[in-house]
C-alpha cells in the first residue's frame, strides 16, 4: 500500500472516530443522534468521497461504497451478487454497518429492527429509541 | 348464492424463509467470512433482512396465489429443526395447498416439514430445490422444485389449475345412460376420475331439467329477455327473432339456477338423448348450444354431448388461460388430394385448404365471444339458429379473421389419465353462416396422420384456445400426474 493511501486511510479513521465521538456527545442534547452527523459517520465508514451521492438510503450508500472498493467499473451484477447464504454484497455491508453502530454507540437493535432500517434516518431513530430504552431502565 | 367458479379459485400458499444460525464464529468447508460476519448475531440480523426481502418478492407473485402469513424459521448448525419452529407452521396445515420454502441450505428443514405434516411443499433455488425434492419424491411425498422466485410464480399458477380441478363439481344431465351414444370414448370410471383429479359429479334426470324449464319464475323470465336483447344489441347482425333467442337464454338462466342450487361449477348434457325426447322440438324450442357458449364466457366449463374428456380438457384450458374455449368434432384430411368424399359431413371443401397438407377441422356451434380472454372485450359475432325452423340460438364467429394464429387443442383420454395436446395454426373459418353444428375452422398441424393415429386412442371432440400452451400443458401434466401426449414432432413444417 502506498504511503499516500495509507495516510488517507489513517486520516479517514480519525475523522470517523471524531464523527462517532460527536454522535455520542449528542446523546444528552436536545437533538440526540442528529441525522447529518450519523450520515457523516456512515459516509466516512463507507469510505465515500464528497462527490458521492448525499442519499440517506442505506442500499444506495452501501452500493456506492462497494463501487469505491471495487472500482468505478463495478457492475450491478457485482453489487447484487449473492454469497452462498443468499445475501448480496450490499446487504452484508449494511448488516455489518448496523452491527458496528450498535458496538460504537453502545446500543442493541433486535434482528427485526435491523432488517427494517432502510435509511440513515431509520438508524437515527433506532439509536435514539435504544438510548431512551436504556435510560428508562436505569 | 353464487357459483364458485374454478377461475376464481386461488391457490393458498404458506411461505416460509429458513435461516441457518451458526452457533459460533468459525470458517471451514461449509462457510467462509471474517470477523463479525461469522457471528450468530450477524446470521440473525441478515436472516431477518433476507426474510424481509423474501416477503417483498412475494408481492410480485400473481394475484391467483393467496399467501398466508409468511414465517421466518431458524435452525442451527446442530442440524435439528426444533419443535418451536414446527409450531410456527402447524396452524396452517389443512389451510394451505402448498408450503413454499426459500432460504439458506433449506432442503433439510423443508424435508422435515414435509415428513412431519405430509403437506405438499415447494422449494425455491439452488441447490435445495433439486436435492430436497428428489429426496422427498423418492420417499413418496409430494414436492415441487422451483428454479427461482419467477419460476415458482409460474408453476404456482399452474398448480392453481390443479386446485381448480379439485374443486370442480359437474352438473350432468342424465338420460338413459351415463355414456351418450355419440361419445363412446367418454371417461366412464368417474370414481377413479374423482380419486385422480378430485372432480365430482351431481347427476339429475332430464325430466327434472324439463320441470325446471316449465317452472321458470318471472325474475328468470325477465333476466332471459334482457340477456337476449343484449345479445342482439352487441351482435353484428342476428338471423333470429328476439322470441326465439329468449327461448335459448331461458334455458341458460335455468341451467345457471340449477348450477347454483346443486353447488356445481361445470355442466354437460347428452344432446342426442335429450333431443330424442322431442321436448326441445315440441315444447321448449331451444338447443343447449347457447348455454354452453354463455357459461364458458363466464369461465364455467360446459361441454357438448356429456363428453367428460372434453369437459375436463376445457376445465384445464379455462383455468390455465382464462380464455373461453370452443370445442367440436375434429377430423383430419387424409392426403394431399382432397375430395368432397374426404370432407367431413356438413363441411365444405374450400379453396383455402385445397393445396395445403396436414389440414384438420373442428366444428360445433358453441363458439364463444371470449375466446381471446374472459376478461377482455367481446369478439365480433352474429346470431344464427341451429335449426332450419329458426330456433336454437347459436353464436357465430368468423375464424377467417384469425388466419395464421396459433391454437392449442386438448382432449383427455378415456382413462382420464392422459391428455392429447395439439398445436396448430388457423387456415380458414368454416360454416359461419350455416345452420346446425358445422361451424368452426380449418387448421394446419405438423402431421395430420400422426394426430389421427393418436385420436384413435383419445376420441373425436377437441376443445381449443388461441395461443401455444403446449409447454404449459406439459408442465401442468407433471403437476397433475397426467401424461401429456403431443401430436407434433417439434417445429412446424408450415407451408
Amino acid at each position: 500500500m502506498s504511503d499516500a493511501i495509507l495516510s488517507r486511510l489513517l486520516q479517514r479513521k480519525k475523522t470517523t472516530a471524531a464523527c462517532a465521538a460527536a454522535v455520542l456527545d449528542s446523546r444528552h442534547s436536545v437533538d440526540p443522534c442528529p441525522e447529518p452527523l450519523l450520515k457523516k459517520y456512515i459516509r466516512h465508514k463507507f469510505l465515500l468521497e464528497d462527490e458521492d451521492s448525499d442519499s440517506g438510503n442505506l442500499q444506495g450508500l452501501a452500493k456506492r461504497s462497494l463501487m469505491r472498493a471495487a472500482g468505478e467499473a463495478a457492475s450491478s451484477r457485482y453489487l447484487n451478487a449473492k454469497d452462498c447464504t443468499g445475501a448480496t454484497n450490499a446487504l452484508t455491508k449494511i448488516i455489518l454497518l448496523i452491527m458496528n453502530i450498535e458496538q460504537t454507540f453502545g446500543v442493541h437493535f433486535t434482528p427485526a429492527e435491523s432488517a427494517d432500517a432502510e435509511t440513515v434516518a431509520d438508524l437515527c431513530r433506532l439509536v435514539r429509541t435504544a438510548w431512551n430504552r436504556e435510560e428508562t431502565r436505569v | 348464492m353464487s357459483i364458485q367458479k374454478g377461475i376464481d379459485q386461488k391457490i393458498k400458499v404458506k411461505p416460509a424463509y429458513f435461516q441457518l444460525i451458526h452457533t459460533t464464529a468459525y470458517e471451514g468447508p461449509c462457510r467462509l467470512g471474517s470477523g463479525e460476519q461469522l457471528t450468530p448475531e450477524f446470521d440473525e440480523k441478515i436472516g431477518h433482512a433476507k426474510f424481509k426481502r423474501f416477503k417483498e418478492t412475494l408481492k410480485t407473485y400473481s394475484d391467483e396465489i393467496e399467501f398466508l402469513e409468511p414465517e421466518l424459521l431458524t435452525w442451527t448448525d446442530e442440524f435439528i429443526l426444533r419443535e418451536e419452529q414446527f409450531k410456527k407452521l402447524s396452524n396452517d396445515v389443512g389451510k394451505a395447498d402448498l408450503f413454499l420454502f426459500d432460504g439458506v441450505f433449506h432442503q433439510f428443514p423443508a424435508s422435515e416439514i414435509s415428513q412431519r405434516f405430509h403437506v405438499p411443499v415447494g422449494v425455491i433455488g439452488c441447490c435445495a430445490s433439486t436435492d430436497g425434492v428428489a429426496g422427498l419424491r423418492n420417499a413418496g411425498l409430494e414436492a415441487y422444485g422451483f428454479i427461482d422466485p419467477e419460476d415458482a410464480n409460474r408453476q404456482l399458477k399452474l398448480m392453481r389449475t390443479k386446485i381448480a380441478l379439485r374443486n370442480t363439481r359437474v352438473l350432468a344431465i342424465l338420460k338413459n345412460d351415463v355414456v351418450s351414444k355419440g361419445v363412446l370414448s367418454t371417461i366412464t370410471d368417474l370414481q377413479q376420475l374423482t380419486r385422480d383429479l378430485g372432480i365430482q359429479f351431481t347427476f339429475i334426470n332430464a325430466e327434472d331439467l324439463f320441470d325446471a324449464l316449465r317452472a321458470i319464475t318471472p325474475e328468470q323470465e325477465a333476466a332471459a329477455e334482457q340477456i337476449a336483447k343484449d345479445l342482439i344489441d352487441q351482435a353484428e347482425y342476428s338471423d333470429m327473432t328476439l322470441e326465439n333467442i329468449v327461448r335459448s337464454t331461458r334455458f341458460y338462466v335455468v341451467i345457471r339456477a340449477l348450477l347454483e342450487h346443486y353447488e356445481c361449477n361445470a355442466f354437460t348434457m347428452p344432446c342426442f338423448e335429450v333431443c330424442a325426447t322431442r321436448k326441445f322440438n315440441d315444447e321448449f324450442r331451444c338447443t343447449p348450444c347457447l348455454v354452453h357458449t354463455l357459461l364458458k364466457e363466464e369461465g364455467i366449463p360446459s361441454a357438448c354431448e356429456s363428453d367428460l374428456n372434453a369437459l375436463v380438457a376445457m376445465t384445464v384450458l379455462i383455468n390455465l388461460t382464462r380464455k373461453a374455449p370452443h370445442m367440436g368434432n375434429t377430423h383430419p384430411y387424409a392426403s394431399e388430394i382432397k375430395t368432397d368424399e374426404s370432407t367431413p359431413s356438413g363441411l365444405e371443401l374450400i379453396p383455402e385448404i385445397e393445396d395445403k397438407r396436414n389440414i384438420v377441422s373442428t366444428w360445433h356451434a358453441v363458439q364463444t365471444r371470449k375466446m381471446k380472454g374472459i376478461d377482455g372485450p367481446l369478439m365480433p359475432y352474429h346470431i344464427t339458429p341451429f335449426t332450419q325452423a329458426g330456433w336454437g340460438a347459436t353464436i357465430r364467429y368468423d375464424f377467417s379473421r384469425d388466419i395464421g394464429e396459433p391454437i392449442t387443442l386438448l382432449r383427455f383420454h378415456p382413462s382420464g389419465k392422459k391428455m392429447l395436446a395439439v398445436k396448430a395454426v388457423i387456415v380458414a373459418g368454416a360454416g359461419k353462416d350455416t345452420v346446425g353444428c358445422s361451424t368452426g375452422l380449418y387448421y394446419q398441424v405438423a402431421d395430420s396422420r400422426d394426430m389421427f393415429r393418436k385420436m384413435l386412442d383419445f376420441g373425436h371432440h377437441y376443445t381449443w384456445v388461441y395461443g401455444d400452451y403446449i409447454d404449459d400443458l406439459k408442465e401442468l401434466g407433471e403437476v397433475m400426474g397426467v401424461d401429456v401426449v403431443t401430436a407434433y414432432p417439434g417445429e412446424f413444417p408450415y407451408e
